[in-house]
């Protein structure tokens, strides 16, 4: 018989990288947030779309199978930059609302209960914390957006051939790059909305509202002032100019995309700053 | 006429199902007086009790003549500085403790004046027009310490008094304390910190579970719990010999040498004839170069009626 | 040896106040596990201290070192040893405490498996086994001082800076609190940082202790030494009639001063034997209650350092001066 001592050991082995290390947070999250009904509900709803856009461009190459339906139709049946942009405001709302359900748990648990010296009292800076708490939010939001945007576009590549990718590759670039921005947005507002905002349920009505009210003000102002400039105020509509553009979408009267650009731009650049005054290991006061 | 006295009669309270304290027993006479106990022994309850804020179950008490059940005199006499906040926001300090004056009835300058004379005890006049919200700690340990002396009590219920204070400003309250008691007034307050109840405190209560486990002054108490024998820590060069002549006497119970042979602990049934048998054993040329008896603190108490019992 | 801490008149603005100013000291022993004891009253910087060693706030003038890093260039690096404590509450309340602790363990470098081993370990080790898996707010507060005990040590750091840590505990968890400090100390070789106001607690567990008062290091002294006293002061509590001990110490060239209660202080002169104190007190009948060296406690040391107390009891011996001593 054996009689074994074990008690607390200190660890003496080797240390992860800071990038393994960084992904803590985000493994953790998904973890948390993948649990989470409503999380998978809104997940799988947001892929219905994409499936019947996949379906759409099966369509679009099999024109016999609408060969009775007449000529009309085949008008509208192309796979074109108009098609990818209705593809990208459907599932930009579905991201908005991901945001809004996910975003709220990620920041306030940790001032709730100032757990943030504890974290920067461990390797990493502020910046690495938040983000790492971006990259959540990107994370799932890529798998709504660009990930199905890229499948749909690689099925329409692979249908149409060779000659139509080299003629069209800014198609799938603009479904990547228009979709990138607008995670990135949208993760810095669930955050902003997440770090002052202690009530999940709130701060998710925060996040959406931001969308709807700024859309809301914008059209106010417009209609008031009569500026069209003003629709550049409603994040959606600008980041929807701005991938019209991409595209090769012909653009309706109203702020082009680099005075939308710009908004956005201004947006973010508040929106870091907010949430920079609030991750603050300890507090000054002079 | 006896000294006027803090008494609970057979007294029990209850929330709901959770206890708070258990046909509890007591009579405190002035002086300063601790209460020692684990969190949620029933500390706080003894003290919303007596400063009449609830009613117990069952069981009567009686502070100083008064009873709970006739709260407009009782609060007269009674102050009470709870373990957390309870200032309301956007008071400066100046304000919670001139306020609360006033609802004694006090005029306004009268209060004002005995309001600054509070502060200037707990040290907290420079910083009395600051709002309660922005201060540190041990600066609202010290604004609830003079709300609760303002009106000059003769019972001062302390929930917790010393934490977070620093070390001088704990030894000026102490002062303070002791000066109260002088004074015939009872100082009740509750601690966790043993060494300070050892040293400031006339008597002590000991509480668990809601049941009172000892109470009386720290020397008596441990007198009266006979099953244990007595400990002292003696430190000396040879230590294995004086060890066993030592053992050779009937009133010690065990001896237990330290790991590094100059020294041992002793237990004893007698504390007299030990301390007379090391007096020889020093004479007679061992050296004995200290004395320190290990169990007669509140901390010993406390592990040996309290202790792993939980 | 190299210290583990090292300040460099160091000084830290906030705001427009200077809290730290000018502060120069080495602490500490490398590869020895020591700990350090930090005092001061409120207001005097400890925290202030404690967070610019953590990177929290930029040195105005001078550096600050811990385990030869610099705390303000390189960070990161020296994160990577620390383990910190703080003194209010800090948890994250809908984790469990192995997710937590897994979290914590996690961030600071060890692998994922490794991480959820040392969470349990750790867990069980401070007492928290069987409250492991429910989450972190349902926890009581000597629970949650535990857990963020478990924190601080989780990752295996060199140096443990632990603000305040038995505060609001019972005398039990206490106890415990202390045993696990010593123990990180003596048995894994920790070096450990320890801000309390209960001078108790830094003299039990400390070798070396730092007094700061508004902004300056007022005192540094190495309390083994202190221990290792000088066997001329005694401290004696005996029963019996004492009236006329102090006749009688003076008689043999030894002073004494007694606080009541058979309580004394007494300094014997260098060439009074032990020997002959106990002669002296059997000849009065006198049984000895307790008999202790002491110099200075770290109290005392304290309030002299801050300028409560002009001089201490250890003070005029050290003249080498034979008078009566005691509280000013």
């Amino acid at each position: 018989m054996a009689v074994y001592r074990r008690g607390y050991q200190r660890y003496q082995g080797a240390y992860t990288s800071h990038f393994t290390r960084l992904l803590a947070f985000p493994r953790f999250s998904w973890r948390r947030l993948m649990s989470q009904r409503l999380v998978d509900i809104v997940i799988i709803v947001s892929l219905f779309w994409p499936v019947a856009c996949m379906l759409f461009v099966y369509l679009c190459h099999h024109t016999e199978l609408w060969q009775g339906l007449g000529g009309g139709l085949t008008r509208i049946l192309s796979v074109n930059g108009q098609f990818f942009h209705v593809f990208m405001t459907v599932q930009s709302v579905f991201a908005v609302l991901l945001a809004a359900l996910a975003g709220p748990g990620l920041i306030a648990p940790d001032l709730a209960n100032n757990a943030l010296p504890l974290y920067f009292s461990r390797p990493i800076s502020r910046l690495d914390y938040v983000l790492a708490r971006i990259l959540v939010l990107v994370g799932m939001i890529s798998f709504v957006t660009w990930i199905p945007g890229l499948f749909v576009f690689g099925m329409q590549a692979g249908m149409a051939g060779w000659g139509w990718l080299v003629s069209n590759w800014r198609l799938g670039a603009a479904v990547f790059a228009g979709f990138a921005v607008w995670s990135l947005l949208l993760s810095l507002v669930a955050l902003a909305s997440s770090a002052y905002v202690r009530w999940r349920i709130i701060a998710g009505a925060v996040v959406l509202g931001f969308f709807f009210v700024l859309a809301g003000a914008a059209q106010m102002i417009k209609q008031v002032m009569g500026a069209d400039w003003a629709l550049a105020l409603n994040p959606g509509e600008a980041m929807s100019r701005i991938w019209k553009v991409m595209l090769g979408v012909e653009l309706d009267a109203g702020p082009g995309p680099w005075a939308c650009a710009l908004a956005l731009s201004v947006t973010a650049l508040i929106l870091c700053w907010i949430l920079e005054r609030k991750l603050r290991a300890v507090e000054v006061v002079s | 006429m006896s000294a006027p006295e803090v008494i609970f009669d057979d007294v029990s309270k209850f929330y709901g199902e959770i206890l708070g304290v258990n046909r509890v027993t007591l009579r405190i006479p002035p002086g300063i007086t601790s209460m020692v106990g684990p969190n949620g022994s029933g500390k706080t309850t003894l003290m919303n009790l007596m400063t009449g804020l609830i009613q117990p179950d069952r069981g009567s008490i009686n502070v100083r003549g008064l009873s709970p059940l006739d709260p407009e005199k009782l609060m007269r006499i009674t102050g009470y500085a709870t373990q957390y906040d309870a200032a309301p926001r956007g008071t400066t300090g100046f304000q919670f403790v001139s306020a609360g004056l006033e609802l004694y009835g006090h005029s306004r300058a009268e209060a004002a004046r005995l309001a600054w004379k509070a502060l200037e005890i707990v040290g907290m006049t420079e910083a009395a027009r600051r709002k309660v919200a922005a201060y540190s700690k041990g600066m609202r340990q010290r604004i609830r310490l003079a709300h609760a002396i303002a009106h000059e009590p003769e019972v001062l219920v302390l929930d917790e008094p010393l934490n977070g204070l620093d070390p001088l400003v704990r030894a000026e309250t102490i002062v303070l304390f002791r000066r109260f008691a002088n004074e015939g007034r009872h100082v009740i307050l509750s601690s966790h910190v043993l060494q300070e109840v050892d040293v400031i405190s006339d008597q002590v209560i000991l509480i668990a579970n809601g049941m009172i486990a000892a109470e009386g002054e720290i020397r008596t108490v441990r007198e009266e719990i006979h099953e244990r024998p007595s400990q002292f820590q003696v430190r000396c060069r040879d230590a294995s010999q004086v060890a066993s002549l030592l053992f050779a006497q009937d009133h010690v119970a065990e001896v237990r040498l330290h790991e590094d042979r100059k020294g041992m602990l002793v237990l004893t049934r007698n504390r007299k004839v030990l301390a007379e048998a090391l007096s020889r054993l020093a004479q007679d040329g061992h050296v004995i170069e200290s004395i320190i008896p290990a169990d007669e603190d509140v901390d010993a108490l406390y592990e040996y009626l309290i202790g792993g019992r939980q | 040896m190299s210290p583990v801490i090292e300040l460099d008149n160091l000084s830290v603005r906030l705001g427009r106040r200077e809290v730290l100013q000018g502060i120069s000291c080495r602490l500490g022993v490398s590869g020895t596990g020591r700990a350090i004891g930090l005092l001061g009253p409120n207001g005097a910087g400890k925290s202030t201290l404690i967070r610019t060693l953590l990177g929290f706030h930029r040195p105005s003038k001078g550096s600050a070192r811990i385990l030869g890093y610099d705390c303000h260039h390189c960070p990161l690096d020296a994160k990577t040893r620390i383990g910190y404590m703080p003194e209010n509450e800090a948890i994250i309340a809908n984790l469990t405490a192995v997710a937590f602790l897994r979290l914590m363990g996690e961030i600071s470098g060890l692998p994922a498996e490794v991480a959820l081993e040392k969470a349990h370990e750790v867990l069980y080790h401070v007492g928290l086994g069987e409250a492991r898996y429910r989450t972190l707010g349902t926890y009581s507060l000597g629970m949650r001082q535990m857990a963020k005990f478990a924190q601080a040590i989780v990752h295996g750091p060199e140096i443990l800076i632990l603000d305040e840590p038995t505060n609001g505990l019972d005398p039990i968890a206490r106890r415990r609190m202390l045993e696990l400090i010593r123990e990180m100390k003596e048995a894994h070789g920790m070096s450990v940082l320890l801000c309390s106001h209960l001078l108790k607690d830094v003299e039990e567990v400390c070798e070396e202790a730092v007094i700061l008062h508004e902004g300056r290091l007022v005192h540094h002294s190495d309390l083994e030494e202190e221990r290792r006293s000088n066997r001329r002061f005694v401290e004696l509590e005996v029963t019996g009639d004492d009236t006329n001990l102090d006749a009688a110490l003076r008689a043999h060239g030894a002073d004494g001063v007694t606080e009541g209660c058979g309580r004394w202080r007494i300094v014997l002169p260098p060439g009074v034997e032990f020997g002959e104190l106990w002669a002296l007190l059997a000849q009065y009948n006198l049984g000895v209650h307790k008999l202790t060296h002491r110099r200075d406690t770290l109290e005392e040391i304290f309030l002299k350092a801050v300028g409560h107390i002009r001089q201490t009891p250890g003070d005029e011996a050290r003249s080498e001066e034979v008078s009566t001593h005691g509280r000013l």
